[in-house]
């Protein structure tokens, strides 16, 4: 078909074109089929009433199966679900696409089965998409909000919502923001069932209420959820530790855990005199006195100098006994540096064979410095290490310090038990070559530690 | 007491069935410029009082009526749209009965350009060129914000090989 119209040089000429083109849609726009316009009325309002009944037909249907279920799963015993679980589900609409998540989730499959789950079912409605917050859990310390997503083309591998939280002033909440990507039990197109884990910077305090903005293919959907404290204000128990442990020829202070119903937040710090580096801890969790364990979920600041570790809490099963064990520690030599040169685009020096360079590129103003590391897995785990600091630096051959650009990415990915990165410098003269120094580079020592929570 | 409250709740339905009718020209107007064939438009006004009908009782403010009602044309119409698009992608020659061939083949490359457009892009499109809305009454009925309102018909205008200026699209706004 040609293209009759053209190109559209400015706005007045696409005005043109929209007006003359409006005068034949209007013109048959008004010459409304009046019969066939009532009679799309009437059928309309009877496939209201059908959708109705075969609703109803099919709610209980669902309720039909879901007794049956409960009584199977009760006669086998082969899955533990409570009466409260099931009352929890009945209580929240829409949930039940949200079972192989709960399961998935320790903290959200105990919160369940304990009723510790507040109903919400709010929306937002935009042109294409729709957003509903079905339920949140929440403590002093973290928040799950469980929503609904859906649309015409929304499918859960072919898209990552942006979600932003603040609290109802608008304030951006000071935590960190993990998506479960976990596959939902409608997988179909036009719905996704997902979960947003918050976990609360320390010394912040869970608001009054959130607002979830969620930002997808143009359109930004909000939903404000009020937080209803008196279901969790007095969860909370603070347990002053004190102890210094050894562990891998490194010293701990264990200060003090935190224990709320979504999570135990544990207190340390490493000795400034420790000889090596502390990169992270190998197989660290908690262990009650039935042997159940409950792992980390990782934490804040940094294990070599004062941090907190997050880990799934017993609080609602209510342990006898508690304690923190691991099995040992990634550590690293202190002092330790490598040499590029970026314009030869050659590896000068490294403490080993296991730092290798990918490549060297320019790209506009910048200069991106690929580097693969071999050798940080133990124990099935694999550890990110942040071979160089986040806000580190660089000197070139005279001396002269640079920093890293800020908005460089220090990209990781694991392939095959090896990690690769991707640091960015400004694009300019260097006396080369440059020096970076080193925070953390594979090594580990195992040796079992454990420490008495209560 | 059950027969008292069957008959109210029949004498609501009866008020809200003279609100569709009274409203049916305006839907039917808007349908007919977005999907752009009498079959497609009568479709979505037909599946556009079914989701009415269905959620008569959640309406809590009977003012918002109107673009409560439209806006759900509105998601109809987005859907219907995608779905004709996955359906059938090249059939375009339906919309044309008892035109001129002058200026028809304009009509169809309008209405391929148009198709072009995200949906959303469109619909807006459509409210402000076709349905002579303003941005504000684009931004309430889609509970959008109007800066966002502006910047779709600026995508759009963008996709179609525009130049919109800004000033323009501010003398633009009543």
């Amino acid at each position: 078909m040609n293209d009759r119209l053209g190109k559209f040089s400015d706005l007045q000429s696409v005005q043109e074109a929209f007006s003359k083109d409006k005068v034949g849609v209007t013109e048959r726009g008004e010459r409304i089929p009046i019969d066939r316009l009532n009679r799309a009325i009437e059928e309309g309002i009877a496939r209201a009433d059908t959708r109705m009944r075969r609703y109803r037909r099919s709610r209980r249907a669902w309720r039909v199966w879901w007794a049956m279920m409960t009584l199977f799963i009760l006669i086998t015993a082969a899955v533990n679900i409570s009466p409260a679980f099931a009352s929890m589900m009945r209580a929240i609409p829409g949930i039940s696409g949200f079972i192989k998540l709960i399961d998935s989730n320790p903290a959200m499959r105990t919160a369940f089965h304990h009723e510790f789950v507040q109903p919400v079912h709010l929306s937002d409605e935009g042109l294409a998409y729709k957003l509903t917050v079905n339920g949140i859990i929440a403590d002093h310390q973290r928040l799950l909000v469980l929503y609904t997503l859906e649309g015409g083309d929304i499918h859960r591998s072919s898209m990552s919502p942006y979600a932003d939280i603040t609290d109802l002033q608008g304030n951006q909440l000071e935590a960190a923001l993990m998506y479960s990507y976990f596959p939902g039990e409608q997988e179909s197109e036009g719905i996704m069932q997902d979960y947003i884990d918050v976990i609360l910077a320390e010394g912040v305090e869970m608001p009054d209420g959130i607002v979830l903005s969620m930002h997808l293919e143009g359109e930004r959907l909000q939903v404000e959820v009020p937080i209803e404290h008196e279901r969790f204000k007095d969860m909370v128990e603070v347990i002053q530790i004190n102890q210094v442990v050894e562990i891998a020829g490194q010293k701990l202070t264990i200060e003090q855990a935190t224990v709320t119903p979504l999570q135990v937040s544990v207190k340390m710090s490493s000795h400034r005199s420790n000889p090596k580096h502390i990169n992270a801890f190998i197989g660290l969790e908690l262990v009650d006195e039935e042997g159940r364990r409950y792992r980390s979920k990782g934490g804040f600041g940094d294990v070599d100098s004062s941090f907190t570790k997050h880990f799934d809490s017993p609080y609602l099963i209510r342990p006898e006994k508690l304690s923190m064990v691991a099995k040992g520690l990634y550590l690293s030599d202190r002092g330790l540096s490598v040499t590029i040169d970026t314009e030869k685009k050659q590896l000068i020096d490294a403490p080993d064979e296991r730092l290798m360079l990918a490549k060297v590129t320019e790209v506009g103003d910048e200069i991106r410095i690929g580097i693969t590391l071999q050798g940080n897995v133990a124990h099935n785990e694999h550890v990110f290490l942040e071979l160089l600091s986040y806000d580190g630096g660089f000197r070139d051959a005279s001396g002269k310090e640079y920093k890293l650009l800020d908005t460089g990415v220090r990209n990781g990915s694991f392939r095959e038990g090896s990690q690769q990165m991707t640091y960015i410098i400004a694009k300019e003269q260097y006396k080369q070559p440059l020096t970076f120094d080193i925070q953390e580079y594979p090594g580990y020592v195992l040796d079992d530690m454990s420490v008495e929570i209560k | 007491m059950a027969g008292l409250e069957r008959s109210e709740e029949k004498k609501h339905d009866h008020a809200l069935l003279e609100r569709i009718h009274a409203e049916k020209a305006k839907l039917y107007g808007i349908a007919y410029s977005y999907m752009r064939n009498e079959a497609d438009a009568l479709e979505a006004v037909q599946e556009t009082v079914c989701r009415v009908w269905q959620k008569r009782h959640t309406l809590r403010n009977e003012q918002f009526f109107s673009t409560w009602m439209v806006r759900i044309l509105i998601r109809v119409c987005l859907d219907a749209h995608k779905k004709r698009k996955r359906e059938r992608p090249m059939t375009l020659f339906n919309s044309y009965e008892n035109v001129s061939d002058r200026g028809m083949e304009e009509r169809l490359d309008m209405e391929r350009r148009l198709d072009q457009l995200p949906a959303r892009y469109r619909m807006i499109v459509i409210l402000k060129y076709y349905q002579d809305m303003t941005i504000s009454e684009i931004a309430e009925l889609t509970g959008k914000p109007a800066g966002t309102i502006k910047t779709w018909i600026h995508k759009a205008l963008k996709q179609l090989r525009v130049d919109w200026d800004e000033k323009e699209g501010r003398a633009d706004e009543r």
